[in-house]
């Protein structure tokens, strides 16, 4: 199943999205902004790009996805769900005791999920793994890590850039989910990762810029990825935290918040 | 690449395959029970002139609380062949410790080697030993001095840490007068805490731990070191005299 209607598209990340506020409002925790903020991305990379079969979700010849920054596990969840690799309904137990649906995602627990994350800057040196793996057995899958911009303070972030590089991982697509947003405030305050683009060129990889809520431009920058050649590539997709929920949009104070009751029902109005 | 089947072999210090990668073994290996094997080298102070910076004590205890995660720590070059071969082919995360100094051979070819199983070397009934790594050949040596004066003790070389082998503990202490713990790592979390936490829920017997006591390295020459934290075979031999 491949959707190239850009409309179709748009269409399923806003139930996307009220996957994502089903499943904070319900487990009354979770991290509803930087789960927002990449609701894009992934529908497109499991709705348009990926080669990955909910049917069969440990099938050798597969794309891989990792989620760096694992807190946004709500938006991948709702992802996995909505493209049948389990039960819509189940978003509703997220963080619940008896659910599979950890705070932070499990490969171990929830079909679709390729690697357990939650402690940040990590994702990348996986990514690594896997698409060398690929080379290796001469797969030819593509493998693709979001990570936060709050992430990339971390120093493994940086490690890991330069074997990307070194390696030549031109079957890797990094995304940085560009909200400049963290739990502690703006992201060039607490402590400033910019220039992304002249930092990520200088370790190696080819970057590209898109605004990371069109579709459209999404899709080009996956497509020109795959086209690169010897070395990996950035996407460096500028977002807006909390995206498409008006109160939770660019309000640091919605990184980790349930909505209540009357939020949840506005936060659904606003969806529909 | 354990994700895509690969069985990674990763390898430096112990002290940075250990303390520094803690969080990436928790959470990205022993979390997702990957099939990643750490064979991490210069543990404990036998590192030598290097100093207490790339002296690792700990690691024992860290890897030891992971769940998911075997750890061995092998005494010499044949079970060391053994240990590489026979982790690639158990499916799991390992953290396998080895030490820098050059230590004696301790075995021949047709010793036999099980994940999980501690080797008992002689049957006296005066005490047990149980070390690990490089404190095994110095635990023959006292072994064989004290027969000399009429003292018979037993050593366990205890390569797995984690499965501990539970019924040669128990059946040692039922058997034995005395039970003696000696690694060259922090008496904290290692082998020696390893060993009471079987005995006290069930056979509770008096342990005495032998290894280094809550402080750091420092440096010198491997064969000094062991005497300075007393662990060679002439304090083994003084306490299991009881001096």
């Amino acid at each position: 199943m491949k959707i190239t209607d850009v409309k179709e598209l748009e269409k399923i990340a806003k139930q996307v999205r009220v996957g994502i506020i089903e499943q904070v409002y319900n487990g009354k925790s979770g991290h509803p902004g930087g789960s927002l903020s990449c609701a894009d991305i992934l529908t497109v990379l499991y709705f348009n790009q990926m080669n990955i079969n909910p049917e069969n979700p440990k099938a050798e010849a597969r794309d891989k996805f990792v989620l760096s920054k694992g807190h946004a596990s709500p938006a991948l969840y709702s992802t996995l769900a909505h493209r049948g690799f389990f039960d819509v309904e189940e978003l509703k137990t997220f963080r619940n005791i008896e659910s599979k649906l950890q705070g932070h995602p499990d490969m171990n627990k929830v079909p679709g999920v390729d690697m357990t994350t939650g402690s940040l800057g990590q994702g990348l040196s996986v990514a690594n793994g896997m698409a060398l793996s690929s080379k290796l057995n001469s797969e030819g899958l593509r493998v693709y890590c979001l990570v936060g911009d709050g992430e990339i303070q971390e120093g493994q972030i940086w490690e890991a850039a330069m074997s990307s590089a070194h390696y030549k991982l031109d079957n890797l697509c990094l995304i940085v989910d560009n909200n400049n947003l963290q739990i502690d405030g703006e992201v060039d305050k607490v402590k400033n990762i910019y220039p992304l683009d002249d930092k990520f060129r200088s370790f190696g990889f080819e970057v590209i810029k898109i605004d990371g809520h069109n579709i459209s431009q999404i899709i080009e920058s996956f497509e020109k990825a795959k086209k690169t050649k010897e070395k990996p590539t950035v996407i460096i997709a500028n977002t807006i935290k909390g995206k498409g929920v008006s109160f939770m949009e660019n309000q640091a104070e919605w990184h980790g918040k349930a909505p209540n009751d009357e939020q949840y029902k506005q936060a659904l109005e606003e969806l529909k | 690449m354990a994700t895509c089947g690969q069985i990674p072999f990763a390898s430096t210090f112990a002290m940075f395959a250990t303390g520094r990668a803690y969080d990436q073994i928790r959470n990205s290996i022993c979390y997702p029970n990957l099939n990643v094997k750490i064979c991490a080298t210069h543990a404990g102070v036998t590192v030598g002139e290097d100093g207490a910076t790339h002296q690792m004590l700990e690691d024992i205890n860290m890897m030891r609380a992971l769940p998911n995660m075997t750890v061995m720590c092998t005494s010499d070059d044949l079970q060391t062949r053994w240990a590489v071969k026979e982790i690639a082919k158990y499916n799991g995360p390992v953290y396998l410790r080895l030490c820098r100094l050059a230590t004696p051979v301790i075995y021949d070819e047709n010793q036999k080697f099980e994940i999980g199983k501690g080797i008992q070397i002689g049957n006296g009934i005066d005490a047990t030993v149980i070390a690990m790594g490089v404190t095994v050949s110095e635990a023959i040596k006292a072994k064989e001095e004290l027969e000399k004066q009429g003292i018979n003790i037993r050593v366990i070389d205890m390569h797995t840490i984690k499965p501990i082998d539970k019924y040669l503990i128990i059946k040692s202490a039922k058997e034995t007068k005395k039970i003696i713990t000696i690694e060259d790592h922090s008496i904290i979390g290692g082998l020696g805490t390893a060993v009471c936490e079987v005995l006290s829920g069930n056979y509770p017997t008096k342990v005495i731990r032998m290894g280094v006591k809550d402080t750091f390295g420092k440096s010198g020459k491997a064969e000094e070191l062991l005497k300075y934290f007393k662990l060679t075979s002439n304090d083994i031999i003084d306490v299991c005299k009881g001096v």
